[in-house]
């Protein structure tokens, strides 16, 4: 290189061009690899190069063969420094990019990351940085993750503008997508499909529907956004896109859903009918979407309401035409179509006749869950609420928003601005439902004016003949305002208040015409127009008005009321008969020197003279158009023309002249003062549209009510929906991810439960029934029929692991037609059943995630015997564990979550990305925990627990109880573990007062007793909830269960695998924990697996059974690991299962205390071995 | 949806920009230059300025114009609340959302711009996701890094809060952490709280249960026509404050054009008037129900000129610790899922909003 330089006698900085200019040729070459051939060698080549060796290599190849590249060079430094003019600004410019690009090649972290921060701010300034693309571009591949972020914010802004280089990155990116880290694989997806560079296309529609089946929710919502960036970097791959956006509608995440719903909305908007099985299911999760997500989906589900839904006041507005309650529509058809108008009422009528309107329940579930959001504090989403209400809801449900949108008016004043710009439109409809909120719409005098003369616009809107005079006098105060323009616009409201209301009207004009003696000319100018407008009414009673009005000509300048005034003498000469001559002469001397339309109007006032008083005005009238004709403005020479002919005889002028007095002097209709809002709600409401009251572009125009009711069974839901997978799984590493997928789909499939209310036939049928009724191809038929059978082995399965414990185990399908019936129950009494209901409802969720899990369980096994050997067995029982573990702890959503979302971890996930990845997604999940979360209180058909018997049939004459810990949080005392108590009464007659008494227990412990019942009739069952705090350990809790007349001695002692609730932690944590727990605190015990648990599925359900504990995630196939902590002390209890050849395995129990820890591997081992 | 976002500041410079699809050329805001010269006051620009290309969505806040360019339909509420969501976060980033607190930490604002949008549709707008994707500068840091580590710790946390009358509420909107069907069903609040500040609930009190608003004015503003005096005078008391004090009362107040200048009298505090924007202001303090603030004198009028016929309104600032005018009470507060034992307390403060006296 030094060589080079002097033999060229480059200055230093043209070197390091060359450099620049050697890494673009490089970069192009290597450009074409990586996207033809995603897989080929020379990716694999660039991607094992650190920087700073392709640094290396890139200035020896500088040295060898760079002779073509330098000579460019030469000849491009040599052009810039004549275009830099002087020597100067050439130095300084380059000379600091040089010490950037120096650092950025340097080997320290700390000096790229200085040197990005520099060129990020550069960018944020609006400063060029595009020269510095290469040495950006080849740090992306940077080990340090604050380097990494910077380099694709630079990456995404500039690779439009340097296309060839940008492809360098895709590479690294490409790799990203496949990282474990669900926030790498996303952030790898934004990038990606943030760089616009048309050749990349394919590579991102590849990612982009890899992201949509992942695992993580989060990636999934990155993918939806990604839709719309490939949207709009080529059109033409509309029809895959919509396929992906189909596949993603059908996606069961509150984090998803707004994501996907705004690609749709970019994408496909006429493509309603994807909608339809998702409607459902989309209204159900919206309360738990993302605020902006919300938006978006109930602007979308507006235009959808519109298009599947009849008109809610179908029935009103007939009525008011047929009682001719609508006055103004008669008027107004009457004389020109009247036909027409017939046909349309009849066949309104018939309508009517035959078919009350009775709204389809999807519309009332849309207005149901839409309506809480009136009470989100972000003022989009009440907007959005409100527009839709507006727009769908009976007129009498229409009422709610009012208070809502009025509460917007506390926020910024521009969200006043545009809330009172909806409110102005919606007070000319539905006037009744702001009248209470009068008063916030009162002005402040240090409201901005926009907004002052908005909030007038609905003030004049709301008058009525009740409140006017209300009103009135708060305008008075408005008046004497500082601000001109609003008084100005406070007039005009007096003016439309008067022609509004007749009683008024007098009033008012006595009032306006006070204002004419006002100082401000402004102010007079603007009543005089008003004035004008009003005297149009009726200018018999107001000559005198007139006549004052005459006199203002002599002092007011503004055109536009010298204008109105001129133009009201003239109309109404015949009142001010010795007047109006004489203002026409002052007139005509002032002529010249008026504005335009004053002269329009001195014409008119001539012309207008001319015919009624000819003898007094003819010459003047002559002067003015003889003025006139010679104006610069051809108008008024026009007019001036125009007028000779019409009034002035002439043998030539024909047979118009004679009509000239009717003509001039016809009466003449008086102005209809309107609301500018008039009629703007055919654009949807809170819309940009409008807003500008114009159409502005992508604005999806809101369709009328149909005639008649589309088909509303399609938007009925078939109990499985097989997704279809886009890519066909080849990796092992793929094929566990998507397994440990599965559970969080069906989880959150809960969410939608209540959504199938509708449908309860279809749903209650049997997943095979539902699998032939599906349309889709036949082999996917087959898997659900398949999914079924396997559904029914398991619980066989279950069935027989359980044959000693006694208790009521629904079969699934029993508890899901159940659960249906219980759902139509629930509507009309919907509050007293909430809690009840909600426990419901999630006994139906998980029936449905059941059968989904054994659906791609099974799938899972139909694959190639080799890979269920390697893969299938391990990763199978590892989700059927989850499942197990969502049934007992289903209470503890948010565990389950993390449960959930946690990715099959890889040992190369450094501890600092987990614990983001899991605090994040926790964070962003937890906005769609549902809310039973809440109510660990209520009661869940629990058929997985073991129940114990408290008091026989027999010695409790009759009366027999069982109990089970339901592993629920005890509500009024975390400390306590929940107890459920199972009583049956199977005597003949009532027992009363069931009640607790004389409770003995040990120091320390506490019991919080159940409420009493009152009343368990003969063969009735009652269940009740308790709480003990055993302190942390296995002694007894006894006491009296006490009936209206009988005591029995009782006791409770809990299996120590109840004395824990279930902790989550990840490996690492893990490990971490257990390293703190060693020596006294650790019990080891080898065992031999029980044949029938030699799978890592089995020995999950046991030990969960056994204990309350949580499974921890686990990188290897071998080892089963839980975690929970006493429900007192909350001391760690660790469990590991390490599994070895034939059954052979070590247990082993971390735990502080010791008792425990001793007890529990007993238990263990105990449900292991037999 | 959301194209680009300039920020300008009063003088008219764009300080920052960025994009969030392809580059839209500065020159847009040339439109918002233009509207902002047709407006009289700062605050009159328009808020949604239609260009042939553009719309220009806008927000004004600490003197800051935040200019979002919109090329299609979108709800303008939507782009207006996402705006002032990014204030709110550089305020709670910075401290202080101005011109220089932003461009000292550009590069974090950048990389929060970049997180909070993507293809300009919001992506991560809660500040407890944001801490966890970009650091807040130094000080902060290390604060935010120990709360957040609880949270994980304990996901089950959440705390019911019970409020005594819950009718008096006519009017809630809630965080969205606030579990809105326990609030229908039993008027609890349930909730787990995100981390650091936030606004649990906002109340409106219907206009059915008086408030008794606790300063009361007695003013005398008189302009004599002929003279060019006019006479000055306006007394503050406190009204039902249970005892409580009245402090960091200020009035402020546009006087009418023609008065030239005022020479006052306050009985306590001090009081300026700007003769060029005729703004009075009187920083009064605290009211002592014994010894009432008064504001005394007379203001010179242009002589010769005729009376002005505008009376001044007063706007007038005050709080009251330790007390809700409106008469809502916390009755308890439960937390669950924390194994240590809280510190618990309210603290009740009545602060006036927008509060005008008209004369």
């Amino acid at each position: 290189m030094t060589t080079m330089q002097r033999l060229l006698q480059l200055p230093v900085n043209a070197v390091n061009m060359v450099k620049t200019v050697q890494s673009q040729v490089q970069g192009q070459e290597e450009a074409k690899s990586p996207v033809l051939t995603p897989d080929g060698a020379q990716q694999t080549w660039y991607n094992a190069l650190q920087p700073d060796e392709l640094r290396h290599l890139r200035s020896s190849s500088g040295t060898g063969g760079g002779g073509g590249g330098s000579g460019d060079q030469e000849e491009r430094a040599t052009l810039e420094e004549g275009g830099g003019g002087g020597g100067g600004s050439f130095q300084t410019q380059p000379l600091r990019h040089d010490d950037l690009k120096e650092m950025l090649d340097s080997n320290k972290d700390s000096l790229k990351l200085e040197a990005m921060k520099r060129i990020v701010a550069m960018i944020a300034r609006g400063k060029n940085a595009s020269d510095l693309f290469p040495a950006v571009v080849k740090n992306v591949a940077c080990k340090n993750i604050e380097v990494k972020k910077l380099v694709y914010v630079y990456l995404v802004r500039y690779a439009e503008e340097q296309q060839d280089l940008a492809l360098l990155s895709i590479s690294t990116f490409q790799r990203g997508l496949k990282d474990p880290n669900q926030l790498i694989r996303a952030s790898a997806l934004r990038v990606l499909s943030s760089i616009r560079v048309t050749i990349i296309v394919p590579i991102m529609m590849l990612a982009i529907k890899e992201a949509a089946s992942d695992m993580s929710p989060y990636v999934r919502k990155t993918a939806a956004h990604a839709i719309p960036k490939l949207y709009s970097l080529d059109p033409e791959q509309k029809d895959q896109l919509i396929e992906v956006i189909e596949k993603l509608l059908a996606d069961k995440t509150t984090l998803v859903a707004g994501s996907v719903v705004m690609a749709f909305e970019e994408v496909c908007p006429e493509r309603i009918d994807l909608i339809h099985k998702n409607y459902r299911k989309l209204c159900n999760l919206l309360i738990d979407v993302e605020e902006w997500g919300q938006v978006v989906i109930i602007n979308m589900l507006t235009r959808y309401a519109r298009t599947q839904f009849l008109n809610p006041n179908i029935n009103e507005s007939l009525l008011e035409e047929g009682g001719g309650g609508d006055k103004k529509f008669y008027a107004s058809d009457e004389d020109e179509d009247e036909d027409e108008e017939k046909d349309k009422k009849a066949e309104a009528v018939t309508m009517a006749k035959r078919k009350p309107y009775v709204m389809d329940p999807d519309h009332r579930l849309l207005l149901r869950n839409t309506k809480p959001l009136l009470q989100s504090r972000n003022a989009a989403v009440v907007m959005a609420v409100a527009q839709l209400y507006f727009h769908l809801a009976p007129k009498a449900e229409v009422g709610v928003i009012a208070k809502a949108l009025v509460r917007l008016l506390r926020s910024h004043s521009e969200v006043q601005y545009v809330v009172l710009q909806n409110v102005a439109t919606m007070t000319i409809k539905r006037r009744g439902m702001f009248e209470p909120y009068l008063k916030s719409f009162y002005i402040r005098s240090t409201d901005p004016t926009q907004i002052k003369i908005l909030k007038l616009e609905v003030l004049t809107n709301l008058a009525n003949e009740t409140n006017i005079s209300t009103i009135l006098r708060e305008f008075q105060t408005y008046i004497k305002s500082m601000d001109k323009d609003f008084v100005a616009a406070t007039i005009q409201a007096i003016g439309r208040c008067a022609t509004n209301i007749g009683e008024v009207r007098d009033t008012c004009l006595n009032g306006l015409v006070q204002l004419l003696s006002n100082r401000d000319e402004l102010v007079v100018a603007e009543s005089v127009v008003v004035i004008k407008k009003l005297l149009q009414m009726q200018p018999e009673k107001h000559s005198d008005i007139i006549k004052h009005m005459a006199k203002l000509t002599d002092n007011i300048q503004v055109p536009m009321a010298r204008a109105s005034i001129l133009w009201l003498i003239g109309e109404y000469c015949e009142h001010v008969p010795k007047i109006a001559p004489d203002v026409l002469r002052k007139m005509a001397k002032s002529f010249t020197n008026e504005e335009d339309i004053v002269k329009l109007q001195i014409i008119n006032l001539a012309a207008k003279l001319y015919l009624t008083n000819s003898k007094q005005t003819k010459l003047l009238t002559q002067y003015v158009l003889n003025l006139a004709k010679y104006d610069q403005n051809y108008d008024i020479r026009d007019r001036a023309r125009f007028i000779r002919q019409l009034i002035v005889p002439t043998e030539k002028s024909g047979a118009l002249s004679k009509y000239a007095k009717k003509l001039f002097l016809a009466l003449k209709p008086a102005p209809v003062l309107e609301s500018p809002f008039k009629d703007r709600d055919h654009f949807q409401l809170g819309s940009l549209s409008h807003l500008l009251n114009a159409k502005a572009g992508g604005y999806q125009e809101l369709p009328d009510w149909p005639e008649a009711a589309p088909d509303p069974s399609v938007r009925n839901v078939e109990v499985k929906e097989s997704v279809p997978e886009w890519t066909k799984c080849s990796s092992r590493e793929k094929r566990k991810e998507k397994k440990v997928e599965k559970p969080f789909y069906s989880d959150s499939e809960g969410e939608s439960g209540a959504t199938e209310s509708a449908d309860s036939e279809s749903d209650s049928a049997s997943g095979s029934e539902s699998g032939s009724e599906d349309s889709r191809s036949g082999s996917e038929s087959d898997e659900s029929k398949e999914a079924s059978e396997s559904e029914e082995e398991e619980e066989e399965d279950l069935k027989t692991k359980k044959n000693k414990e006694k208790p009521l185990k629904k079969p699934v399908q029993e508890s899901e037609s159940e659960q249906s019936s219980e759902e139509e129950v629930r509507k009309p009494e919907r509050k007293s059943k909430q809690s009840k209901s909600d426990s419901e409802s999630e006994s139906e969720s998980e029936s449905e995630s059941e059968s989904s899990e054994s659906e791609s369980e099974d799938s899972e096994d139909s694959e190639p015997e080799l890979k269920k050997k390697k893969k299938g067995a391990p990763s199978k029982p590892a989700f059927k564990a989850t499942k197990k573990d969502n049934k007992k702890e289903k209470k503890e959503m948010s565990l389950l979550d993390l449960d959930d979302f946690e990715p099959a971890p890889s040992p190369q996930v450094t501890p600092v990305n987990s614990f983001l990845s899991n605090s994040l997604v926790t964070d962003l999940e937890g906005l769609s925990l549902s809310d039973s979360a809440l109510m660990p209180a209520t009661i869940a058909p629990s058929s997985a627990l073991k129940s114990y018997e408290l008091l026989h049939r027999i010695t409790g004459e009759g009366l027999s109880v069982e109990y089970c810990f339901s592993r629920q949080p005890f509500i009024t005392d975390a400390n306590m573990v929940a107890v459920q108590v199972h009583f049956t009464n199977n005597s003949t007659s009532d027992t009363k007062s069931l009640h607790m008494e004389d409770v003995k227990l040990q120091s320390g412990m506490r019991v919080k007793e159940f409420p009493e019942i009152e009343l368990l009739p003969a063969g009735e069952t009652a269940t009740a909830v308790m709480g003990i705090d055993f302190c942390d350990s296995t002694q007894t809790a006894n006491f009296q269960l006490c009936t209206h007349t009988r005591k029995f001695f009782v006791s409770i002692q809990p299996p120590v695998g109840e004395l824990m609730r279930p902790f989550f932690m990840t490996e690492n944590e893990f490990k971490k924990e257990q390293g703190q727990l060693m020596g006294m605190n650790e019990i080891t015990e080898k065992l031999i697996l029980d044949v029938k648990c030699r799978n890592e599925h089995a020995i999950v359900q046991k030990v969960t059974t056994a204990a309350n504990l949580s499974r921890v995630p686990c990188g290897s196939d071998k080892e089963c690991r839980f975690a929970g902590r006493t429900v007192t002390s909350s001391s760690l209890v660790l469990v590991t299962v390490a599994t070895k050849d034939q059954g052979a395995a070590q247990l082993t129990v971390n735990c502080e205390k010791m008792v425990i820890g001793t007890m529990l591997v007993k238990d263990i081992l105990l449900a292991l071995t037999q | 949806m959301i194209h680009s976002l300039f920020l300008i500041n009063a003088s008219g410079d764009i300080f920052l920009e960025k994009h969030w699809k392809s580059v839209v050329s500065r020159s847009v805001c040339d439109y918002f230059f233009e509207a902002q010269e047709r407006a009289s006051e700062p605050e009159n620009v328009p808020p949604v300025i239609p260009t042939p290309h553009h719309y220009l969505i806008s927000v004004l806040r600490h003197r800051i114009y935040f200019v979002a360019v919109i090329q299609s339909e979108v709800p303008p509420l939507f782009v207006i609340e996402f705006l002032h969501r990014v204030v709110d976060t550089f305020q709670d980033y910075f401290g202080v959302c101005t011109e220089a607190a932003i461009k000292d930490n550009v590069v974090v604002v950048y990389e929060l711009l970049e997180e909070m949008l993507d293809n300009g549709f919001p992506l991560a707008t809660e500040s407890n996701i944001l801490k966890e994707l970009i650091k807040p500068p130094t000080i902060l840091r290390t604060m935010v890094n120990t709360i957040t580590g609880l949270l994980m710790l304990l996901p089950l946390r959440h705390s019911p809060l019970r409020t005594r009358n819950p009718r008096l509420l006519d009017d809630v909107s809630f965080h969205p952490c606030v579990r809105f069907k326990r609030w229908e069903a039993e008027r609890i609040l349930s909730f787990i709280p995100p981390d650091g500040n936030f606004r649990l609930l906002s109340y409106h009190v219907s206009s059915q249960n008086l408030v008794a608003i606790p300063v009361y004015v007695k003013h005398n503003i008189t302009f004599r026509e002929g003279s060019s005096q006019g006479r000055f005078d306006l007394t503050l008391g406190p009204k039902q404050t249970m005892g409580k004090v009245v402090e960091s009362v200020l009035v402020s107040s546009q006087l009418p054009r023609g008065v030239l200048n005022a020479n006052l009298n306050p009985s306590q505090g001090t009081y300026t008037f700007d003769p060029v924007t005729k703004l009075l202001s009187w920083d009064v303090g605290k009211i002592n129900p014994q010894k009432l603030p008064s504001l005394k004198g007379t203001m010179s009028l242009q002589a010769g000129a005729s009376k002005p016929d505008e009376n001044p309104t007063f706007n007038i600032q005050f709080k009251i610790q330790q007390m809700a005018i409106s008469g809502l009470k916390v009755n308890r507060l439960d937390m669950y899922g924390e194994k240590y034992k809280p510190f618990k307390g309210i603290k009740y403060m009545t602060k006036a909003g927008k509060f005008q006296v008209r004369t």
